[in-house]
């Protein structure tokens, strides 16, 4: 028995506030439900998403089984070929939550039949919008097959007691460089079309554009028309569409630039947000990202009211785009009751006329233009019958024009991320170094020969030794070697190195590990409510000073969101409390897997781990304490340190385990003190201690410059 | 407005998996302002519709815009079957653009111009070069199509 899944519009009604939602397509099963299932447990109003892959969006289900079975990566979740009972499965994980398939289709028949069968109801596109911008089916074509497919997916839902929901491309078109009346005026248009087709519940698309108070006023007023225009008894709402031109080239940029998608969203009283992550410009994103992403926009949103300086759309004067849309939308109904009929005849005679589309049915003597203040407009109206402009004639746009148009967005951001000093991020600009860097690190009985036979062994293999340290314990009898070296090896050659060494190691019995240093070391950081550490560990990295990556920061209270956004690093709360401890321990552990991260630094975390934890996590997992002699502990240790004039005031660095409460010691540092040093002096001196401290542990742990030797450590620093 | 003379006709396309059509708007642009007449034919061009009006309109050269990460791999195929056609045999043909997906294209320059390709432009190459090149190809076709004649 299919469960179907959440009603789309009901949930954003009842959500009372701007309900988020990720553009998330998977193609593995297994990977797309636990995808969805993050985003149901994002702990923000969201609605999930499965989005197809691109052979399933030509209908091409023989290509996508064919790279399904190659083990290819697909760029989405195969919905036809995977077909309606694993696509429910998958949906069901959602628990109760929407789930819309998005697609790209101008045939959309066969995906809706699945998502019918599959106990889904929700999807979006077009006749028009999926249709001109992405490939060359005929428009006339594509109407016939929208008309169709809209029925089908109002009858089939209907006959499974649920309700077909249908949302517009309409206001995205080619993503970028359209002036707003004219994605207002087809939102609205494709809105109709879908109500003539029987679909009671619809959503109006709009995709935020160069301005943001020009595109609060498009909302105003794609608002102010639908109200007019759709008839009574259909459920409609808006969504705006995060920014989905080309992207800012830097990480900082690219956080600027989805927190005003956020910002825009809410001031221009959109419904729901689709989502984009910082990371968009340079790959797929993750499902974390994704997640952080969401909670990311959700509070940006929720406190746009008071941090935003924009106007909210009752304050924008929205008369020149609703009077260009209203003058398209009529002209194009009055060509056919039919409204299908209506759009096809309007790009043939040049009533609509998308700029800069090449499809053969649009007739593209439309031209765009940035003015100076950043506001999109008509540098060329073509045939469309739009109101008499006041002051503007049409000019000729040039290629370096239309190049620095379609950049501008991108250089805005990424200007303003440099102007507020915030610094590209890790992955701004890396490539791949021909030479890699390799680190070596052992401990075996001592014996003569070790040192020669691991040398030789790296010649063999045509690698340089860049740096190499060896300490022999004379009580225990070990010997503790670390070696760093160079050479041409690929991603393939590590793991060839790893077994060619083996004999070696086997020969002198040696605990050993061999890391390839140019796969950056991911940390992800925790903190409580104390930032001194976090703020340190973030600023170093980003200027270059700690060589990790700090893919999220995971807190249990919400008070340092800002600070770990202000770097563009993903925070995300995990709230404690004793009945919730299990829960959030296995939410911790689920990001730490999806992170991918090597290790956990723990800055002033305030929460016990669980000894399991504490074990998995055995070796990667850095604490820093305060050390106050004698014994300073619990509440106002600073008070009390000064009360008892403590001398020497100190930090320890460590690996945490499961059954210490200090486990092995990476580095102490101190700082004498005297009767002169208040209590806030005394904590000043005592958080840069700490906060260097730790540093040094995680740069020499990161660098494999730290070997475990049972409750101690060696550290080749 | 003077009237340039007509530097060339120029075929412009992409791939059939490529949907992709801001770099031919800009291509189209950047020709156009240095005199080309271009025949632009949009997004996911299949290899059959590309070779027909190639025979039919005979253009001076092809020239072949991907940013999908797949040109490498279409782009080849496409191109042997334009040499195949002996119709489009000496057609002059160039490509560029996001050639494939590691960011690094020089891999596939020579395999595509093993394939066919008379020019490969590969990510991060200077497209304000690009005019310079075409009409030097245009040049010589119309020389060897002049020597083919006598």
């Amino acid at each position: 028995m299919i469960r179907p899944t959440g009603d789309l519009a009901a949930h954003v009604r009842a959500a009372g506030r701007l309900v988020v939602q990720p553009r998330m397509g998977i193609g593995d099963p297994a990977r797309m439900a636990a995808g969805i299932r993050a985003v149901a447990r994002a702990g923000v109003d969201a609605v999930a998403t499965i989005t197809v892959d691109s052979y399933t969006r030509v209908g091409d289900a023989e290509g996508a089984r064919d790279a399904l079975r190659r083990g290819a990566l697909l760029n989405g979740f195969p919905l036809v070929t995977h077909g309606p009972a694993v696509t429910a499965e998958v949906a069901a994980v959602a628990d109760g939550l929407p789930v819309q398939v998005r697609h790209g289709s101008a045939a959309p028949e066969q995906i809706f039949r699945t998502l019918i069968e599959a106990g889904l109801s929700a999807s979006e596109g077009g006749p028009v919008s999926y249709c001109l911008p992405y490939g060359r089916t005929p428009l006339a074509e594509s109407v016939a097959h929208w008309r169709d497919a809209s029925q089908q997916l109002q009858e089939g839902c209907e006959a499974g007691g649920r309700r077909a929901h249908l949302e517009t491309f309409g206001g995205c078109l080619l993503g970028q460089l359209c002036p707003p009346s004219l994605l207002v005026a087809m939102s609205v248009l494709e809105g109709l079309f879908f109500v003539q087709q029987g679909v009671r519940s619809i959503s109006l698309s709009y995709a935020q554009q160069t301005d943001p108070v020009q595109d609060i006023e498009a909302m105003a007023a794609l608002r102010r028309l639908a109200g007019l225009l759709l008839p009574p008894g259909v459920d409609w709402h808006v969504v705006l569409y995060g920014y989905m031109g080309v992207f800012p080239s830097t990480a900082a940029g690219a956080v600027l630039l989805t927190e005003r998608s956020a910002q825009v969203a809410a001031r221009g009283g959109a419904d729901r947000l689709i989502v984009k992550t910082a990371v968009e410009s340079l790959r797929l994103p993750t499902v974390a990202e994704n997640v952080a992403a969401l909670r990311g926009a959700a509070r940006t949103a929720a406190v746009a009211g008071v941090h935003s300086r924009l106007p909210d759309l009752t304050q924008v004067d929205c008369s020149e785009v609703l009077a260009e849309a209203t003058a398209l939308v009529d002209a194009v109904l009055a060509l056919s009751d039919d409204v299908g009929t209506a759009l096809r005849d309007a790009f043939a005679v040049g009533l609509l006329d998308v700029p800069y589309c090449l499809h053969r049915d649009n007739l593209g003597r439309t031209r765009t233009l940035i003015e100076p203040g950043g506001r999109l407009a008509w540098a060329d109206r073509g045939g469309m019958p739009l109101p008499p402009a006041v002051h503007r004639t049409s000019i000729q746009v040039a290629s370096q024009h239309l190049l620095r148009m379609l950049r501008h967005t991108a250089d805005e951001y990424d200007h303003a991320a440099v102007a507020a000093d915030r610094t590209t991020g890790p992955e701004g600009s890396r490539t791949v170094p021909a030479e890699q860097d390799f680190v070596l690190t052992l401990t075996c009985p001592d014996r003569r020969a070790i040192a020669r036979d691991v040398t030789g062994f790296l010649a063999e293999q045509q690698l340089s030794i860049v740096d190499s340290r060896q300490f022999a314990d004379v009580t225990s009898e070990q010997l503790f070697m670390r070696v760093q070296m160079r050479g041409e090896c690929g991603v393939a050659g590590v793991e060839q190195l790893r077994k060619e060494f083996e004999p070696v190691a086997d020969r002198f019995g040696m605990r050993w590990q061999l890391h390839d240093l140019t796969v950056p070391h991911r940390a992800i950081i925790m903190v409580s409510r104390h930032g001194h550490c976090l703020n340190d560990l973030l600023f170093r990295v980003r200027s270059g000073a700690l060589p990790i990556e700090v893919p999220a920061v995971v807190s249990n209270h919400p008070d340092l969101a800002d600070m770990a956004r202000w770097h563009g690093v993903p925070f995300h709360h995990i709230p404690v409390t004793g009945d919730t401890e299990p829960s959030a321990e296995a939410e911790l552990t689920e990001l730490i897997e999806l992170y991918s991260a090597d290790t956990v630094v723990l800055t002033r975390y305030m929460r016990i781990l669980s000894p399991q934890l504490c074990a998995r996590l055995e070796g990667r997992l850095i604490n820093i304490r305060r050390t106050l002699l004698p014994g300073i502990e619990g509440a106002d240790p600073y008070q009390r340190a000064h009360v008892r004039g403590v001398k020497v005031i100190g930090a320890t660095a460590h690996y945490v385990t499961a059954d210490l409460g200090e486990g092995p010691i990476i580095e102490q540092d101190f700082v004498r003190a005297d009767h002169r040093h208040t209590p806030e002096q005394l904590a000043t001196l005592d958080h840069d201690l700490q906060a260097s401290a730790l540093a040094r542990a995680v740069k020499w742990h990161a660098e494999r410059r730290v070997i475990l030797d049972g409750i101690r450590t060696v550290v080749f620093s | 407005m003077t009237a340039r003379p007509v530097a060339g006709h120029v075929l412009l396309s992409t791939v059939s998996s490529d949907s992709h059509t801001w770099n031919l708007v800009y291509l189209q642009l950047l020709l156009e302002e240095s005199g080309f007449v271009v025949t632009n034919l949009g997004a996911c061009v299949p290899d059959d519709l590309l070779i027909d009006t190639a025979a039919r309109t005979r253009p001076d050269v092809l020239l072949v815009s991907s940013v999908n990460g797949h040109g490498h791999l279409d782009g080849a195929r496409l191109i042997r079957r334009v040499r195949a056609d002996p119709r489009t045999r000496r057609l002059a043909a160039v490509i560029g653009g996001k050639l494939g997906v590691t960011g690094d294209d020089r891999p596939y320059v020579e395999p595509l111009r093993e394939a066919g390709f008379d020019l490969v432009f590969p990510q991060g190459a200077d497209a304000g070069e690009l005019p310079a090149q075409l009409a030097a190809l245009v040049a010589r076709g119309r020389k060897q199509n002049e020597a083919r004649v006598a």
